[in-house]
């Protein structure tokens, strides 16, 4: 194929179609890095944006015309003070730009409030989904502006803790479109705002009414939503079996199902919901049930879409097994964390059945042995997420087996898995679609291990070597060779590590996420090294006495860890970039900004 | 019940090689399709864009998709070996499944071309697409600079 044609021949279209593909922001940016015709189709087609920056706002728009959704979260001084220039530097460029976004993400905006809110929806008139979860000061006037958006479909309150019942009723009027309402942690939020809710919102699809203090009413209101497909209320407490009875009599629709953590709750009276919806597709029950009997089980034989099932923390039977493995074939995810009574012969009985499964919570099942993990590989080979935390009488054999016939494996979790050793990482290593390994706790692996994951697993993204003593610099030199997009990585108490492992690391320009405590080998020098490469991990400008390390580290949108300070000073060419490695609990890098 | 002889039709490549295929299996690529449907009557079609070495490929996919006995685990399997062609072929065959737009063909080889990028650095995508950079030194920084600072 002549060189000089493909840039001719690849036409739009079809770098389109290339892109969607491309889901991940770093390849995209990559792409759009390329050449100039990439960046001219990434630039036309693009329809989301999440800024980084609030200055750069109106410049893109211009260079953006398609998009339909902006994400403010990762924004710093997204405020009241702020917002009048933000908003009139786009309109003086791009006057009709407004009226075309539809989503609009102002997720951890904490600096907004009643004017600065009230002004972004005189703004953005056209809005549908809008996000302003973990507002923690938004209450009911928020709410009344909110309500202005007549065309809202989507709203995502979670957090926002002055909410009442009477801002929830302003909503509930003004948005009478709603179909995806979440309210979890809006503790202000009683049966009467359910009840309205249920009355005015009839298109309403998906509720999350998790950790609120309503009762079984607002079952009864629930129940009379004929649209609701899914339904989420994880800890409420005060919601008794009574409440179930109201669910199983009403929601014709419903599909998913949380009932994770409400203590009120006993299997039996699911057993009513159960009969009434046998197209469930997902139940999450998870640490609600102190066991499941037998009798309940027996009504999944309704149950034959059942995709996802969550029994966390129940104690279940070999039959149970059983039942599981006849009845619901279709299962995709299984959740048995910290169940007791897992067993050899009940895995083996049910990966009999269930051989479609791609996800499975196994973590503190400590009686597995590896004929279970050997089932589950031989039986399901489309296996995508396994979790294996404290199941310490596996060996070597059961990471024989699964990089034998679980080739698309992307998740595995093998933290305290004392039995894991470099010959087993050799033969997990086969999966070569890895993006999720955690081996902490896992004496037995050393740099052999490591390398071995590095040569056979490019899509790493994720490693968690928490206290593996046996890992030292050159573990991380073949990481920085073979693991390219390594985002998180945890060293803690990996005592071996010094300076020199730090600058191998300072390779790895996608790392994001970096824990290092309990390093004494590691100083000031070896961060330097990491906050000169690593460049997603240091992003403020700010200047501090440098001081010993010890610190934890995290990207800018989450700050929390242990107390401790560093700076790193790097000369960039004529200007003096300086990098804050900061590891504050609970602070905002826009915090930091203007505070110090 | 008998069905009646199944029509085949002769696809011709850009130099000249001729291909027998079913009807029914050659009406996956829908330029095809269009073609018989509207009452082409040539002995053979013409196919001015697809050489021989991408025509054979193209039909051996089209031969396994068109077989109903072929489970998906089988399809998927055969996708796997398929795609595994230097990259060159690669984006050869995106073309010409564009050219014959053929769907299937081109969401796994788009897939396989998306799957490839996403390993390799931005010079490494220069290369393997046989793409001139550009950007002025400046016009480089900006890009750069741009995509760090301004957005995700």
């Amino acid at each position: 194929m002549e060189s000089s044609l493909i840039l001719t021949l690849l036409t739009d279209d079809l770098l389109l179609k290339i892109i969607s593909l491309l889901n991940d922001d770093f390849d995209r940016k990559s792409f759009r890095s390329t050449c100039k015709v990439f960046h001219r189709v990434d630039s036309l087609h693009r329809t989301h944006l999440r800024l980084l920056r609030p200055e750069f706002l109106s410049t893109l728009v211009v260079k953006f015309p398609c998009l339909n959704s902006v994400d403010l979260s990762a924004c710093p001084r997204i405020d009241d003070g702020t917002i009048p220039f933000l908003l009139s530097s786009i309109h003086s460029v791009s006057p009709s730009w407004a009226a075309k976004i539809r989503r609009l993400n102002l997720s951890r905006c904490s600096g907004l409030r009643f004017p600065g809110l009230q002004m972004i929806v005189s703004f953005f008139v056209n809005l549908e989904s809008v996000d302003v979860s973990y507002c923690c000061g938004f209450g009911d006037r928020e709410a009344a502006v909110l309500s202005c958006l007549a065309g809202l479909r989507e709203l995502n309150l979670d957090k926002c803790l002055y909410v009442t019942d009477v801002g929830l009723a302003k909503i509930v009027v003004g948005c009478p479109k709603l179909e995806n309402l979440s309210l979890k942690w809006c503790f202000e939020v009683t049966d009467i705002g359910v009840e309205l809710l249920s009355k005015k919102c009839s298109d309403l699809k998906r509720l999350d009414i998790s950790y609120l203090k309503v009762t079984s009413e607002s079952l009864l209101a629930v129940g009379r939503m004929e649209r609701l497909e899914v339904l989420a209320m994880v800890g409420c407490s005060l919601v008794n079996d009574i409440g179930l009875h109201y669910l199983g009599k009403g929601c014709p629709s419903l599909q998913v199902l949380d009932i994770s953590r409400c203590d009120k709750l006993s299997s039996s009276a699911l057993v009513s919901v159960i009969k009434a919806h046998s197209g469930l597709l997902q139940l999450h029950a998870s640490y609600s049930f102190f066991d499941i009997p037998v009798t309940f089980l027996h009504q999944f034989k309704d149950l034959k879409k059942l995709r996802t099932l969550r029994i966390d923390g129940a104690r279940v039977s070999d039959s149970s097994f059983q039942i599981i493995s006849v009845n619901c074939k279709a299962l995709v995810e299984i959740g048995m964390g910290k169940c007791g009574g897992v067993s050899d012969t009940g895995i083996i009985q049910l990966v009999s059945g269930c051989v479609n499964l791609k996800v499975f919570n196994l973590t503190c099942c400590s009686d597995l042995t590896d004929s279970s993990i050997r089932a589950i590989a031989e039986s399901c080979q489309d296996l995508s997420c396994l979790k294996l935390e404290c199941c310490n009488l596996l060996s070597q054999k059961s990471l024989e087996y699964l990089g034998s016939h679980c080739v698309l494996l992307e998740e595995i979790d093998l933290t305290d898995c004392f039995g894991i050793n470099d010959i087993g990482i050799r033969y997990l290593s086969k999966c070569s679609e890895l993006v999720c390994l955690k081996l902490g706790l896992c004496a037995n692996i050393s740099n052999k291990g490591l390398s071995y994951i590095a040569s056979n697993c490019p899509k790493i993204q994720e490693l968690d070597l928490y206290r593996c003593p046996g890992i030292s610099d050159d573990g991380l030199a073949s990481l920085s060779v073979g693991c390219r997009k390594l985002r998180k990585l945890i060293l803690s108490y990996c005592s071996a590590v010094t300076d020199r492992g730090m600058e191998h690391l300072g390779c790895l320009e996608q790392l994001s996420d970096l824990e290092l405590r309990g390093l004494p080998n590691v100083t000031g020098t070896g961060l330097r090294a990491i906050a000169a490469g690593c460049r997603r991990l240091a992003e403020s400008s700010l200047l501090l006495e440098p001081v010993v390390c010890g610190a934890m580290w995290k990207s800018r949108n989450g700050w929390s860890g242990t107390v401790g300070t560093t700076v790193c000073t790097e000369i960039e060419g004529k200007r003096q970039h300086v990098a804050l490695i900061a590891a504050i609990r609970g602070v905002r890098s826009d915090v930091l900004d203007g505070g110090w | 019940m008998s069905s009646p002889e199944e029509k085949t039709l002769i696809l011709k490549s850009s130099d000249n090689e001729e291909f027998l295929v079913k009807e029914s299996v050659a009406v996956q690529c829908i330029t095809i399709k269009n073609l018989v449907e509207d009452g082409c009557d040539l002995d053979a079609i013409p196919l001015l864009n697809v050489d021989s070495k991408n025509l054979a490929w193209i039909i051996e996919f089209m031969e396994k998709y068109a077989d109903s006995t072929s489970t998906d685990a089988e399809k998927k399997d055969f996708d796997t070996e398929f795609v595994k062609k230097p990259f060159n072929d690669v984006l050869g065959l995106i073309l010409a499944a564009n050219y014959l737009n053929f769907p299937a063909l081109m969401d796994v080889m788009c897939d396989a071309c998306a799957n490839e990028m996403k390993l390799w650095s931005v010079e490494q995508v220069r290369e393997k697409f046989h793409i001139q950079n550009d950007y002025t030194e400046e016009e480089e920084k900006a890009v750069r600079a741009e995509n760090f600072w301004a957005f995700e």
